[in-house]
């Protein structure tokens, strides 16, 4: 009895199987085939069918090889040929077909093998989902990219010139006359002329960022350009009592721009003196650790610290500013996440107010290391 | 200081030029200015008074983007044409793109690059540099 009811269970579980089986390859909403080790189509779904436009009379008529682009099939016709010789289990790639109405798609192929008890291949089990969305998408942003930073550009440039001409007719009506200084509407129009050509400055600083090659990255001692910041900043460093303790190692070398890894040093060590706590002696602590291929520099405050929960998203927007200090002007922290990113690094803050706020660099470690590269003078 | 004798403007913002002649004629460094608005413009007269072997300018203060033939192209051509005399080119624009301003650098006809606006210190230093 028992074996008997063994068996019947068994059967109806692979007809439940089989049931599932079918159900799925017939209403799934992506392309489901079983190809033939020769390419020939042996079954397909309704997916595959709405997909590519063909009939199953007409698929049966035809190989995958024959519907495949032609960039595309070499490729395709290598894994599968891996897939057979057992070198893999599965296979995924990105490929177009032609669809019947002559059209190019998109598709994401997802392929196995079925072998049969003796591990010989019987046929293939294809899944083709349509990613011409995606795919479209992703050319877009793409374009949209080039264009917004074409746009930046001509912007900048042409802003550039009518501000300079601003700036030179005012310069020269004070030259002629004088008086004009303790006019109000011309000393009004003066501070309106500066701020726009600073906000232009600022404009050219972003698109230069942004046009970039990482090719040329240099590789430069990072204590050498501390050292550099730290002297760079000594008299306000002298005004404020600050205390700056260094325990960089001095054979670290970074992959960067002279000059941005140069401006992001500054900026941290400029934005701890500046957000210093009035009742605390400044303390500001930098090091660097390597970490995989990855050097991360801190540079630790004790000053009045950010809102984090507050401001946190905004912290490098551009024009944000968190504190009523007279210095702040929020473009700072913005140039400086772009100049990160750019070498392909990031920035990390951990910050509480009234204790400090500490900035984490992420750099990219150089490979090779050339001792004798100097930093740049600033300019 | 030195003066310049006569300096050739070309440039199509006509701001601009109105700008460079005041701060010259200001500082009393030149009074004597031929403006062009467009290389080619430029480029016709100057052959011209060359061949005719007559009085050509010192200083040449050229702006890169202009329309007919832009500041480069200018540049090809007049640099080709055989003058006894020194002219001192120096390219005044808003461009602050790196490729344009190392190509300037590694031309030996042009004396500098000069981001604009011009301003009375940019004057002085090429006064000093005749």
């Amino acid at each position: 009895m028992q074996d008997i009811d063994d068996i019947k269970r068994i059967r109806i579980d692979t007809a439940i199987k089989e049931e599932q089986f079918r159900q799925t390859f017939e209403h799934a909403t992506i392309g489901m085939a079983l190809v033939g080790l020769d390419g020939s189509w042996l079954k397909v779904n309704e997916g595959l069918n709405t997909f590519l436009g063909y009939s199953n009379e007409e698929f049966y008529k035809l190989t995958f090889q024959d519907i495949t682009h032609p960039d595309d099939l070499n490729k395709d016709l290598q894994l599968l040929e891996e897939l057979v010789a057992n070198k893999r289990k599965n296979y995924q790639m990105e490929k177009r077909y032609v669809k019947k109405n002559g059209q190019i798609v998109w598709a994401h192929l997802s392929v196995s093998l079925v072998r049969d008890d003796k591990d010989k291949p019987i046929h293939f089990v294809s899944q083709v989902q349509d990613i011409s969305e995606n795919k479209k998408l992703s050319e877009t942003m793409l374009d949209q990219n080039r264009r917004l930073l074409n746009f930046a550009y001509i912007v900048s440039h042409n802003l550039g010139s009518h501000t300079g001409n601003l700036t030179m007719l005012l310069d020269l009506m004070v030259t002629e006359n004088e008086s004009l200084k303790n006019d109000e509407y011309f000393s009004h129009l003066l501070t309106a002329s500066t701020n726009l050509t600073e906000t232009v400055m600022h404009l050219n600083e972003v698109v230069k960022i942004n046009i970039q090659s990482l090719d040329n990255l240099e590789p430069l001692n990072l204590q050498q350009y501390i050292l550099n910041a730290i002297s760079h900043i000594q008299a306000s460093i002298t005004s404020t009592n600050a205390n700056i303790t260094n325990t960089v190692s001095e054979d670290i070398y970074v992959a960067a721009f002279p000059a941005y890894l140069e401006s992001i040093i500054l900026n941290f060590l400029t934005n701890a003196i500046k957000y210093r706590s009035p009742e605390r002696t400044p303390q500001i602590k930098i090091s660097a650790k390597v970490k995989n291929e990855q050097v991360i520099i801190s540079i630790e405050d004790n000053g009045i610290g950010i809102d984090l929960d507050r401001y946190g998203t905004k912290l490098f927007g551009m024009y944000k500013t968190f504190h009523n200090n007279k210095d702040s002007r929020g473009i700072g922290l913005f140039i400086t996440k772009n100049q990160v990113e750019a070498l392909g690094g990031k920035i990390e803050v951990k910050s509480e107010l009234q204790k400090g706020s500490e900035f984490k660099i992420f750099l990219k470690k150089s490979k090779k290391v050339e001792p004798q590269t100097e930093p740049t003078p600033n300019n | 200081m030195k003066k310049i004798n006569l300096a050739c403007i070309i440039d199509d913002d006509p701001i601009h030029v109105f700008g460079t002649k005041k701060i010259m004629q200001l500082a009393n460094i030149c009074q004597d200015f031929m403006v062009f608005h467009n290389g080619e413009e430029a480029l016709r007269k100057l052959s011209a008074l060359v061949k005719g072997g007559e009085n050509i300018p010192e200083v040449i203060l050229l702006d890169l983007n202009m329309p007919i033939m832009d500041g480069w192209e200018f540049l090809e051509a007049f640099t080709k044409i055989p003058t006894q005399r020194k002219v001192h080119i120096y390219i005044v624009s808003s461009s602050l793109s790196v490729d344009d301003i190392n190509r300037a650098k590694n031309m030996k006809n042009v004396n500098n690059y000069i981001i604009k606006p011009i301003a009375l210190e940019y004057i002085k230093e090429i006064v000093n540099d005749l």
